[in-house]
């Protein structure tokens, strides 16, 4: 993590904590996401929050495909997140996003928005 | 009219849903690991592409729960179907073999007779004056002492005997190889001697003996019934005689019943 500007960057994605309390995760374009991808962005929101629950702001619209057992893991790790606002851009996106939803069924409330502003709005009800 | 050209967008469409169609058809020959390729673009055709690939990790991990949920119960009905044998053929108090297994040995040694050189023994034993252990101690004490006399009984027989506990008080022993009558009472005289020493029961420190029948075969007798009813009647005759004695079944005990 580079500590001046508090952000995690990761090949595959950067994660930085807003001023607002929310934690925004920009995926990189167009790459794969596997577990270890996954693993490593809860390790990051982790580390910026102290593992204090906050909500979770991801720009997924040029993301590529994301495999089950990432999706499982952050299913799974849904306890340090307190609500996950998906920004989706491309079909493939808002597909993605789609199926998070209604398959992997996450514990912590999670919408889509096409665009930024709504998303840190609908955010701001879940910082702690 | 021309051939389109290998690149045109038109056939690259066609060739993306091609594949998309491909792994539909490799998920409906039970292939769920089969992937379609998604393009960099994000378009609607990766969309379909990312679709049809999740519904395939699905479908994967629940064909795989299912197995994993299969094996765990064939797994579960193995051990159920091996108690249950276990159970049909076994003693539930002691762990000895039960009546019908005991039958089906000596009907099995019967059998071999022809080819067996040595003869065979079948002992009935019944403990004398069990009922006064039940009655005075109560049934937990008479359970433990049933316990006790099968395993000294079962310390006491050599490889190749058989022992099970065919009634409340009573034990059947198939003694595999005998040379002569003298050699089984010989066998019953150490088995008798095996259960003379105290048993702890509740505090209580008690003695017992046992009446013992035994029959020699397999001359005379062709059935595990028979040779079981004789040993039978010989241990009677032995009851009728006193306590903690064995005796050699004669034709003249035929029959001979309480």
């Amino acid at each position: 993590m580079d500590h001046d500007s508090g952000t995690f960057s990761h090949v595959k994605f950067r994660m930085w904590l807003r001023p607002d309390g929310i934690v925004h995760l920009v995926w990189a374009a167009r790459v794969a996401i596997v577990v270890e991808d996954a693993v490593a962005a809860i390790e990051a929101m982790a580390q910026l929050t102290g593992g204090r629950q906050s909500p979770l702001l991801v720009d997924v619209h040029e993301q590529g495909p994301m495999d089950r057992p990432a999706r499982t893991e952050f299913t799974r790790r849904g306890d340090l997140v307190s609500a996950v606002a998906l920004i989706v851009g491309t079909p493939l996106s808002r597909l993605m996003g789609n199926f998070f939803l209604s398959v992997s069924k996450p514990v912590a409330p999670t919408r889509l928005f096409d665009d930024e502003a709504s998303a840190l709005a609908w955010l701001q009800e879940f910082v702690g | 009219m021309p051939e389109p050209a290998d690149d045109a967008p038109g056939q690259g469409l066609e060739k993306r849903l091609e594949d998309v169609v491909s792994t539909i058809q490799e998920f409906a020959e039970l292939h769920f690991d089969a992937r379609a390729p998604i393009g960099p673009d994000g378009d609607i055709v990766d969309a379909v592409a990312a679709g049809v690939n999740f519904l395939g990790e699905e479908l994967d991990a629940s064909f795989r729960e299912i197995e994993r949920r299969v094996a765990d119960r064939t797994a579960e009905l193995a051990i159920a179907t091996q108690d249950l044998a276990r159970r049909a053929l076994h003693d539930e108090l002691t762990g000895l073999l039960n009546r019908p297994a005991l039958w089906e040995h000596v009907t099995h040694r019967l059998a071999l007779a022809d080819r067996r050189q040595a003869g065979l023994a079948v002992l009935f034993l019944d403990l004398d004056d069990f009922k006064l252990v039940n009655d005075t101690l109560g049934h937990a004490a008479g359970d433990r002492l049933l316990v006790e006399v099968a395993s000294r009984l079962a310390d006491a027989l050599r490889a190749g005997d058989t022992i099970a506990r065919v009634g409340g008080d009573e034990f059947l022993l198939l003694l595999d190889e005998v040379a002569t009558p003298e050699a089984a009472m010989v066998v019953a005289e150490r088995l008798g001697e095996a259960l003379q020493a105290p048993y702890e029961l509740g505090g209580d420190s008690r003695t017992v003996t046992a009446s013992i029948g035994v029959a020699i075969g397999p001359e005379s007798f062709g059935t595990a019934d028979a040779i079981i009813a004789a040993a039978d009647s010989a241990m009677y005759e032995a009851k009728r005689r006193g306590r903690g004695l064995s005796v050699l079944y004669r034709e003249e005990l035929s029959g001979l019943q309480p």
